[in-house]
């Protein structure tokens, strides 16, 4: 691998993603990208495709039944992609990276680029079901917020890899769209999860059950304790907290 | 006082003086690892207990802790506070095993969770009010520290 930015995408099988729709799934607050993007791999027995690698991620490599497999990997099921990650995305790597994937998507003519976050909400404790909101980039992705009715956000700010991402699509004209569930910040929020998966079924037209998630729930919330603490430590270095502020406002 | 009794006093003070030892042991590992911001694990295999993940904040009047307690019922936990500290511990409705926990790959199994966490500010823990909904401890402590109003003249 050239180059100490450098973001590479490995593919260990032919990825076709022309018309496809490609979703992301990385740490972020109550990990709601992580948890849905594995209960989607889990669920639609999603086929691992590749990798990304890059001297910007940590040097960690997960072990699982014995085998080796990096930490952020592409899955593929039918014409949808996922990249799901297992570290939380350092602050250095995310303009190398969002700049990797759009292109990668725009290069090989993906349909739309779909990211699953959470909304921390202070009332998420009072929520039965975390409503979904979305952020938008593109026609295509106004038309589905549209048909499916989900509210938009409209004012405030991004901070993070998705806003990294958000930037390279609405710079290079690619469709996008965030799916962001209210949620615990700095819990993980497999209730969040749960919401977002119901959105993003009736987006990729598959039918996903979401009931093995939620009985997993309290299980899930203790084993992913430590991926939380991390991607909280890293939140908080990128500056995650200034989505909570009033952003500066250009015309009032 | 029969000599077994005297006895049987004496080895609880000891026990005592032991344990007194143990946490005073506990409190110093804790500070070195704040003092050095050193990544402590979040689980302890002896006591099979993990530590849960806590969020404390800061308004005018009040210090909030928020603790993370899934697999718990509500009567299981235990709750202590002095004017800084804040004690929390709590048996889960059933033991979560790990089938290959760490680099030696062994079983093991937790049980409760238990956290101490010092506090920002100085509290009144009697005017504390607590609940716990969606296995989401909420403490709410009322500060110490009186507000005087000044006039401006």
């Amino acid at each position: 691998m050239e180059g100490k930015n450098k973001i590479e995408i490995v593919q260990k099988k032919t990825i076709n993603t022309e018309n496809s729709k490609i979703i992301l799934g990385f740490p972020e607050v109550g990990l709601v990208g992580t948890i849905a993007s594995m209960f989607l791999v889990e669920t639609l027995k999603m086929e691992e495709v590749g990798y990304l690698r890059s001297p910007l991620f940590p040097p960690l490599i997960i072990l699982h039944n014995g085998k080796p497999s990096f930490p952020v990997r592409i899955y593929s099921y039918d014409k949808i992609f996922l990249i799901l990650s297992e570290i939380p995305i350092p602050p250095a790597a995310m303009f190398p990276l969002s700049d990797k994937i759009v292109n990668w998507a725009k290069e090989n003519k993906a349909d739309i680029i779909l990211m699953i976050g959470g909304l921390p909400v202070p009332n998420r404790m009072d929520l039965e079901t975390p409503e979904v909101f979305a952020a938008v980039c593109g026609e295509k992705a106004e038309k589905i917020v549209e048909q499916l009715e989900i509210k938009k956000l409209e004012e405030g700010m991004m901070v993070g890899p998705y806003a990294a991402i958000f930037m390279e699509c609405y710079n290079s004209d690619m469709n996008a769209l965030l799916l962001s569930a209210q949620a615990f910040a700095r819990y993980p929020d497999p209730g969040a999860a749960a919401s977002v998966v119901t959105i993003l079924s009736k987006i990729l037209d598959v039918n996903i059950d979401i009931k093995p998630l939620l009985e997993r729930a309290e299980e899930l919330r203790i084993r992913l304790r430590d991926l939380m603490r991390t991607t909280s430590q890293t939140m908080a270095r990128m500056g995650k907290s200034q989505e909570h502020g009033i952003p500066p406002m250009m015309y009032v | 006082m029969g000599e077994k009794e005297k006895r049987k006093d004496i080895f609880e003070r000891i026990y005592d003086m032991f344990e007194d030892m143990r946490q005073r042991i506990r409190d110093t590992v804790e500070e070195i690892f704040e003092t050095f911001n050193v990544e402590k694990p979040m689980f302890d295999l002896r006591e099979k207990c993990l530590e849960p993940l806590v969020d404390v904040q800061e308004t005018e009047d009040h210090v909030i802790v928020m603790v993370d307690l899934p697999c718990v019922d509500k009567d299981a936990i235990k709750i202590h506070a002095t004017t800084d500290t804040l004690e929390i511990q709590a048996n889960m409705k059933r033991g979560i095993k790990f089938s290959r926990w760490g680099t030696v790959q062994r079983e093991v199994e937790f049980q409760k969770f238990k956290k101490l966490i010092k506090l920002p500010s100085k509290v009144d823990p009697r005017r504390a009010q607590a609940r716990f909904k969606q296995g989401i401890l909420e403490i709410k402590l009322p500060k110490r520290v009186k507000r005087f109003r000044i006039e401006i003249k």
